[in-house]
């Protein structure tokens, strides 16, 4: 009986990934620390942070302490990729990454 | 004059004979022994058998995902790197350094930068197994080798605390080869040196490994290195 789930419980449990379905996308034109987030992410196979959080749970995320880049993801598929303290996304892929853009964002 | 010219035939004859050096027959007069062969300080030594890592490698032994994909700069690992035992794997990536072709040169190279930049405290204790494969890498000559070798000890100086100390004991090993290829420097005139972009000129980046050791190595390091390297001018002193 413990393990039983009450249903406003399991509501809360499944929305957090259908709420993070983002309403907008951008391509940047320079690179920031915000792009160079959002490209350690996509190679990592994720959207961005809140994609990941909703995956892996909140705080999983983990960082250098020196910059704030992003040092290790879990992948999909459960292999480990980590990043170097210096920057990585070169010139040539600001281009191609995206930042997601999302309605409470909008709403601001 | 028939005399003069068979004279003149016999010595030709003389002097054409050849004789194989130190031998007793190279002390004679009038015989040649040719020049002495090239030393070959500076000439190429292949790998004569595969490497360890090779070998590890194709066991599937190693826990990394091997992809062959067009993303390429990365390492998918099967295992954290904080819980790999870097007593067994680091010396295996680094003995992979001798390797020029791909997917070998890759994976050992990629995988040493991971665990030297992740690695921390662990690095240290494990120096003394690494100074073999780095001294086997340095020693085919192999510019390619030479260059990925110089650039991972810029980076293991600098990966955890004491590592650049903890290297001085081991300048004899790992110096006679930069001694060797010091004053290898491309010289282009007043052209382009392409290779200096992308970090391929050996004369440049053994002057910075150097620098890095000595930065990094303490109060002993450049005492250490102007004995192995006498052409070496301090970047600190002075």
């Amino acid at each position: 009986m413990a393990a039983s789930t009450s249903a406003p419980e399991l509501q809360q449990a499944v929305r957090p990934a259908q709420s993070y379905k983002p309403t907008g996308i951008q391509r940047p034109k320079q690179w920031s620390s915000e792009v160079e987030d959002a490209y350690r992410f996509q190679l990592a196979g994720y959207r961005d942070e809140r994609e990941y959080a909703a995956c892996k749970g909140p705080d999983s995320v983990e960082r250098w302490p020196e910059n704030g880049f992003v040092k290790k993801l879990q992948r999909k598929d459960g292999n480990f990729y980590y990043y170097n303290q210096r920057r990585e996304c070169a010139d040539k892929d600001v281009g191609g990454t995206k930042i997601y853009s999302y309605a409470e964002q909008e709403g601001k | 004059m028939p005399t003069s010219s068979a004279a003149m035939q016999m010595r030709d004859t003389q002097k054409s004979l050849k004789a194989v050096p130190f031998s007793a027959k190279s002390i004679m007069n009038n015989v040649e022994t040719g020049s002495p062969p090239r030393a070959g300080a500076f000439k190429e030594r292949p790998l004569m058998k595969p490497t360890a890592f090779r070998k590890f490698y194709e066991r599937g032994d190693f826990p990394i995902a091997l992809e062959h994909d067009t993303k390429g700069n990365k390492i998918a690992w099967k295992i954290e790197i904080e819980k790999l035992d870097f007593h067994h794997y680091l010396p295996l990536f680094f003995d992979g350094l001798c390797e020029t072709t791909h997917p070998y040169e890759f994976f050992a190279r990629q995988g040493v930068h991971d665990m030297l930049e992740h690695g921390g405290s662990k690095i240290l204790p494990v120096i003394p197994q690494l100074i073999i494969p780095i001294k086997n890498a340095l020693n085919t000559r192999n510019h390619q080798v030479v260059c990925t070798t110089l650039k991972v000890l810029q980076h293991l100086v600098v990966s955890g605390e004491m590592v650049g100390e903890a290297l001085v004991p081991y300048y004899r090993q790992i110096l006679p080869i930069l001694n060797i290829f010091k004053n290898k420097n491309l010289n282009s005139g007043d052209g382009i040196d392409y290779s200096q972009q992308k970090r391929e000129n050996v004369g440049d980046l053994i002057q910075e490994t150097l620098e890095a050791f000595e930065r990094h190595g303490g109060d002993d390091a450049f005492i250490n290195i102007k004995y192995m390297v006498p052409t070496y001018e301090s970047c600190l002193l002075n």
